[in-house]
């Protein structure tokens, strides 16, 4: 057991764990976070997904020593209250079925719009390839991340003319 | 709030939020009594046996015979809906809402649903067949029509005005002649029971006196609000039965063999002894289980711990190369005439080409994206299981006679999760949970 201390969200939490232990474990267990949720255990779905240093990082194949930076989960997107536009796009466009993976495919998508904030369909395909859904609610997402893609220029020309006025 | 065991906080507001001082339970137990008086008042002698029977276990079956076992109003003229039904991520619960707010005449956000929580809503027997709105809709739309025409008869005694010259629009009833003469459900009967049977020989029968209104009259079903569970979902506030945390609760994991039909020879517990948090190695019959007191010293225990199986001298299942084969030799269990309309033997032969064609369609598996799990608290000799079973009344009762417990001792407390299209209609981790936590 070793003492470490973790990033989540802007606040530091402190936990006495064995150090290889799977970080998606120590995030929903000791840290109390439930946005990453175990999927497949082994990297493949992408449920436990959260976001690294700008990396969407799965946390269930992920050692907790090996983790530096500050660690964001689906609970710290959303700043006092306010969604984030991912979240919005997601609730207009009704994405979830049973809305277990779209901790991961939310995430992702997060990720992808920070690195290329208008993605054509062949790079959110691309980008999103690799986050499963079971209830094939790929098309909805697919949807919701052009939504947030607007969202997110929309929002940044209104901060651009707030800014001038 | 009840007292009598342990159970998250955030499960309890769902299931007493709005329900005032008393709980749920009390409410319904109360309600139910009333009526088993009623219905005994000739019969002095079986009256106290049926009401002690009642008090047996915490957990009795909300009686479906009863309107407040279906809708509570609330004093904020606000409506709470008890359906036993479970949403498997097809928006049910909005469709749920939609029907019977459209029927009880009031706004679709004043109201709310909850869903397949066996002690506290009637047995409608979870989700399963894809028929929840088109089956299991009509006796919530009726008892909510029933409400309604309850809470016009009593408008109707409180202004002296006969039922037809009252309208009644988003819970409020008017005098049509003098429409400063009104009345909200809220003030008419908020937080007190409806104390009003209902008929029907089952569950799906269930009707009151009202009937349902015509389709043309409805206004909240046809409409596509969101989903109501969506932005909890993706906020990440939801929590699913897979968040449930209690007092003391340790986690185990399944030790499977590594084929089917193997059997259990033995079991090295020296193996995981070392496992720091190690608790026990749990085993019946075939069944193997590892508890620990952290959830990844759980899952390493079940790695490692060494286990002798003895494989089957018969495979239980074909080989997939063979599969197709052995579907096509297997005796079916039951088979049904298909359903023959005109003379398709005539209609082949004067056809001018016939093509014939075999298909193959591999097995799709009942699975989910999440494994099975399930929590089972035992305190106080009751046991209470959080899953996201589709089917959580029957598993209440599979698990109660695999336990040897009375029925109403045991529930199943229904919250969401990965869902399994089948696989979790009364699901096995239910029951393990359980087994392990008794």
């Amino acid at each position: 057991m070793s003492t470490i201390t973790l990033k989540v969200n802007g606040r530091a939490h402190t936990v006495d764990i064995e150090p290889m232990t799977p970080l998606l474990y120590i995030l929903r267990n000791d840290v109390g976070v439930q946005g990453p949720r175990f999927g497949c255990g082994l990297g493949q779905c992408g449920s436990c997904t959260v976001i690294i240093n700008g990396a969407a990082v799965r946390s269930c194949v992920t050692p907790t020593s090996s983790v530096k930076g500050e660690i964001t989960t689906l609970e710290g997107l959303s700043r006092e209250g306010t969604l984030d536009p991912v979240q919005r796009a997601w609730i207009e466009e009704q994405v979830p079925q049973c809305g277990f993976c779209q901790n991961g495919q939310i995430m992702t998508a997060k990720v992808l719009l920070a690195r290329n904030p208008h993605p054509t369909d062949a790079q959110i395909r691309e980008g999103m390839a690799g986050t499963l859904c079971r209830c094939m609610t790929y098309y909805r997402i697919h949807a919701a991340i052009k939504r947030a893609s607007m969202l997110i220029a929309d929002a940044g020309a209104a901060s651009v003319k707030g800014g001038a006025a | 709030m009840t007292t009598f065991t342990t159970i998250p906080p955030h499960i309890e507001d769902l299931l007493e939020k709005q329900n005032g001082p008393a709980s749920r339970r009390d409410f319904l137990k109360t309600s139910g009594m009333l009526v088993v008086s009623i219905s005994a008042a000739g019969l002095a002698g079986p009256l106290s046996a049926v009401t002690s029977a009642q008090a047996a276990g915490p957990y009795p079956d909300p009686n479906f015979r009863q309107l407040d076992s279906w809708i509570v109003i609330h004093e904020n003229n606000t409506a709470t809906f008890y359906v036993g039904k479970t949403d498997c991520g097809q928006g049910t619960g909005t469709a749920f809402r939609q029907m019977m707010s459209d029927e009880l005449d009031i706004a679709y956000d004043k109201t709310t649903c909850i869903m397949g929580s066996t002690d506290v809503t009637v047995d409608q027997g979870g989700s399963g067949g894809s028929d929840a709105i088109q089956t299991d809709g009509w006796p919530m739309r009726r008892v909510a029509a029933e409400a309604r025409r309850v809470l016009l008869g009593l408008a109707s005694t409180r202004f002296g005005v006969p039922v037809d010259q009252l309208a009644v629009s988003e819970a409020v009833i008017t005098v049509k002649a003098n429409p400063s003469m009104k009345v909200t459900y809220g003030e008419l009967i908020g937080g007190k029971r409806f104390n009003v049977a209902l008929t029907g020989n089952n569950i799906d029968a269930t009707t009151g006196v009202a009937k349902v209104k015509p389709v043309q009259e409805l206004k909240i079903v046809g409409q596509s609000p969101q989903r109501y569970d969506i932005p909890a979902k993706v906020d990440g506030s939801l929590k699913w039965a897979v968040d449930v945390k209690l007092p003391g609760m340790v986690h185990a994991r399944n030790v499977k063999p590594p084929v089917a039909g193997a059997k259990l020879i033995s079991i090295d517990e020296s193996s995981v002894r070392s496992i720091p948090g190690f608790v026990k190695v749990v085993s019946k019959g075939n069944y193997v289980a590892v508890v620990c007191e952290r959830e990844e010293q759980a899952v390493a225990a079940a790695k490692q711990l060494k286990v002798n199986w003895e494989k089957p001298t018969t495979p239980a299942f074909p080989t997939s190369e063979n599969l197709f084969d052995y579907m096509r030799s297997a005796k079916p269990t039951s088979s049904q005439a298909p359903a023959v309309v005109g003379d398709p033997d005539a209609a082949f032969a004067r056809a001018a080409k016939l093509v014939e064609a075999e298909y193959d369609v591999p097995f799709q598996g009942h699975t989910s994206i999440g494994p099975a799990h399930a929590t089972a608290d035992p305190s106080n000799g009751q046991m209470t299981i959080y899953s996201n079973d589709m089917k959580s009344y029957g598993m209440r009762n599979g698990v109660a006679e695999f336990l040897q417990m009375p029925r109403d001792q045991v529930r199943v407390v229904w919250m969401e999760g990965p869902q399994g299209y089948g696989r979790t209609a009364a699901d096995d981790a239910g029951f393990e949970a359980a087994f392990l936590a008794k």
